[in-house]
């Protein structure tokens, strides 16, 4: 039996069985892109003809925007980092061999690009032909810059890294938890640093003063961290629904509970979506369900897509919230038009 | 539909053959893909995308459990052979020479990403037969790997004389009755005796028959991993049993290698199975009693000073009064 039933929204989708696992979504404009695990970039763009591009050879780990508009940058198990415009055009722009690129981050205030390979971060600044190389003591497991694009958060063993650039060079700041930390993320007012481990919970630090966070109670590895609204929230996977903290006023979610939309009817969360400017979240389950869910009190949960049975493992929404990706991890991509759902 | 992958875990001394097995998975025509996580890159004569580095990262959990190490990279680099479109009939992961096969193991007990698309499969340990007891003597990591293993290939038989070989495999016997030993000169062996055991599946442990020789071989040395097994007729109260066990798991799992039990539980009509890996354990019942057998319960335990454990007074008091 089906959790979550079909919906009308559903006949308006554009399915498309890919076969490969959707590894990463992202908005770029309104185009929205997907990676996939047989190396490919697909590309949905209102209007026009979807767009297939062969980035990479083997899966694609990673994927952000680029620094400049129109672009996007991608990491994969081939070794290779890869810039492809959404004409469809792609570069390599730096191999690193047997290494698997699985983290790539860009900004465009500051025009870095920044990927992982192994144990190094490998920065490129604007106007500067070599890389910076930053080492650090076991395999990055994540890795974020701050808005400004002048700081880069590193996820390793026993802690996270933060890495500013000053004019000689980057100063290191060390953010010491034992364990195992495998993600990270910048609050977009670049005070917080948020870290999920291998162990269930969050942990994070003001970087003003140290003030250390510790989020925890979640039933397994949070893998989904993504800041939405305005508050800001920061809605993260691993529990039985969206589990929202919020990060407004001095202290965030220090000693405050986190807010908790889309009941997911015992089912773990494996995605969640959103976009700066609205308090609302889209969250995808392991049984393929997508419910969406205004942050406000009160809001009631509305299904966007009924179960499927194939979990949920990448999703993304354009801006200005008329298009969502649904990505699942047997390759089957589903493409909404959101509008045509009245109040979504 | 998801079908978990099988992960064979090759360990073995440097020199004892890990390579030769790897190039023969490698390269033979089998008509299967296999996967290859290897350590010391640059030993394997092939390269493409089915042969990974690994880092062998060994992480603590914080668990509070101070024996409960994960390998990180293996986390990470089976979520990402995951990712790809193209599937595995199997993985391997080598490990070093030195290596202990524990965290390996409890990776697949405490991650559940791991644990849902893959699967352990068994441990294998490639031993020099020419080689073997010297390492015993030198390196207690020869002894866990022994200890550990599902499969011990004892290779390079060519070196070594048949009543050698017949005392090397008493000794390998009384570390580890499990275990299911294959003499190979380069490794030369069907794959299927060492992929596809399903040593790690609860039901496959009703099947094995541990093999508690009554050698004077094994009590020549002073091995200091050794096995022990507990035998009841009277069925087992549950609650105490479980007291009991766990607090040994807790007290001594640092010694305790690995366990495996049939239990017959007072009052169930099922077959409780159970099987362990350091303090790590995990336990089900497995369907009824066959008419035919006895309803007996049998525990095994491979570890070191397992004399110290008051092991045969322990289960013996959990025995229904
Ligand atoms: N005589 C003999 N040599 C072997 C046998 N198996 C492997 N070797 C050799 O032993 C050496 C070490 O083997 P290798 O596979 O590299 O061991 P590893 O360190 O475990 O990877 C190599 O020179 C092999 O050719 C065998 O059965 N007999
Ligand atoms: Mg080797």
């Amino acid at each position: 039996m089906a959790r979550f039933e079909q919906t009308p929204l559903e006949a308006q989708a554009h399915l498309l069985d890919t076969g490969a696992p959707v590894t990463a979504v992202l908005a770029e404009a309104d185009v929205l892109v997907s990676a996939h695990g047989d190396g490919t970039l697909r590309m949905f763009e209102p209007g026009k003809p979807d767009r297939v591009i062969q980035a990479h050879r083997g899966a694609v780990l990673a994927l952000c925007a680029d620094r400049d508009a129109g672009a996007v940058l991608s990491g994969g198990d081939d070794g290779r980092m890869v810039r492809t415009t959404l004409e469809g055009h792609s570069d390599c722009l730096a191999s690193f061999g047997r290494h698997w690129v699985e983290h790539v981050a860009a900004s465009r205030a500051s025009g870095w690009r920044a990927c992982s390979a192994g144990r190094a971060v490998h920065i490129w600044r604007q106007g500067v032909r070599h890389a910076d190389v930053l080492e650090h003591p076991s395999t990055v497991g994540g890795m974020a810059l701050d808005a400004r694009g002048r700081r880069v958060a590193v996820a390793h063993y026993g802690g996270v890294t933060v890495h500013e650039r000053g004019k000689r060079g980057y100063r290191p700041i060390k953010l010491a938890f034992s364990g195992s930390h495998l993600g990270v993320t910048f609050s977009p007012d670049g005070r917080f640093v948020i870290s999920s481990m291998q162990e269930n919970m969050l942990r994070g630090w003001r970087l003003g003063d140290r003030a250390d966070l510790r989020m925890a109670g979640y039933p397994t590895k949070v893998h989904g961290l993504r800041w939405v609204g305005t508050l800001p929230w920061l809605a993260t996977t691993g529990a039985g629904f969206a589990v929202c903290w919020p990060f407004d006023g001095r202290d965030g979610p220090m000693d405050r509970p986190p807010r908790t939309v889309a009941e997911g009817r015992g089912q773990i969360a494996t995605c969640v979506a959103g976009v700066s400017g609205a308090d609302i979240v889209f969250t995808g389950f392991e049984d393929g369900a997508v419910l969406f869910a205004e942050l406000s009190a009160g809001g009631e949960d509305r299904v966007v897509r009924g179960s499927t049975g194939v979990a949920v493992s990448a999703m993304g929404v354009t801006p200005d919230l008329r298009w969502l990706l649904i990505g699942d991890e047997a390759g089957l991509l589903c493409h909404l038009p959101l509008r045509a759902a009245q109040g979504i | 539909m998801n079908v978990q992958v099988p992960v064979t875990v090759l360990t073995g001394f440097l020199g004892a053959g890990k390579t030769t097995l790897l190039n023969r998975i490698l390269t033979e025509e089998h008509g299967r893909r296999y996967a290859v996580i290897i350590n010391e890159f640059g030993e394997i004569g092939i390269d493409n995308d089915l042969v990974i580095d690994a880092d062998e990262e060994v992480f603590e959990m914080n668990n509070g459990c101070i024996c409960c190490t994960v390998r990180g990279d293996l986390i990470r680099i089976l979520g990402g052979l995951m990712k790809r479109a193209e599937r595995f009939d199997a993985i391997v992961v080598e490990t070093t020479g030195i290596a202990d096969p524990a965290p390996v193991a409890q990776t697949f007990f405490v991650d559940r990403d791991v644990s849902t698309r893959t699967r352990l499969d068994a441990i294998v340990t490639v031993a020099d037969a020419l080689n073997l007891p010297a390492q015993l003597a030198e390196c207690h990591e020869a002894a866990e790997q022994i200890a550990f293993a599902d499969v011990v290939l004892l290779n390079k038989i060519d070196l070594v004389a048949e009543d050698a070989l017949v005392a090397i495999e008493a000794r390998i016997r009384a570390m580890n009755p499990w275990a299911r030993i294959v003499r190979t000169e380069r490794c030369q062996t069907a794959l299927e005796t060492l992929l596809g055991q399903q040593a790690f599946d609860l039901k496959r442990i009703l099947e094995i028959e541990p093999d508690f020789l009554e050698s004077d071989h094994a009590h020549e040395h002073d091995d200091n991993v050794t096995s022990v097994s507990l035998h009841s007729e009277v069925a087992l109260d549950q609650d105490r049993f479980q007291d009991w066990f766990s607090a040994l798991l807790r007290d001594r799992g640092q010694d305790i290698l690995r366990s495996k039990g049939v239990l017959s539980l007072d009052g169930e009509d099922e077959r409780y199975v159970i099987q362990g890996v350091h303090m790590l354990m995990e336990g089900d019942f497995i369907g009824a009693w066959p008419e035919t057998a006895p309803r007996e319960s049998r525990l095994v335990f491979i570890g070191r000073n397992l004399h110290e454990m008051d092991l045969q007074a322990g289960f013996e008091a959990c025995r229904v009064r």
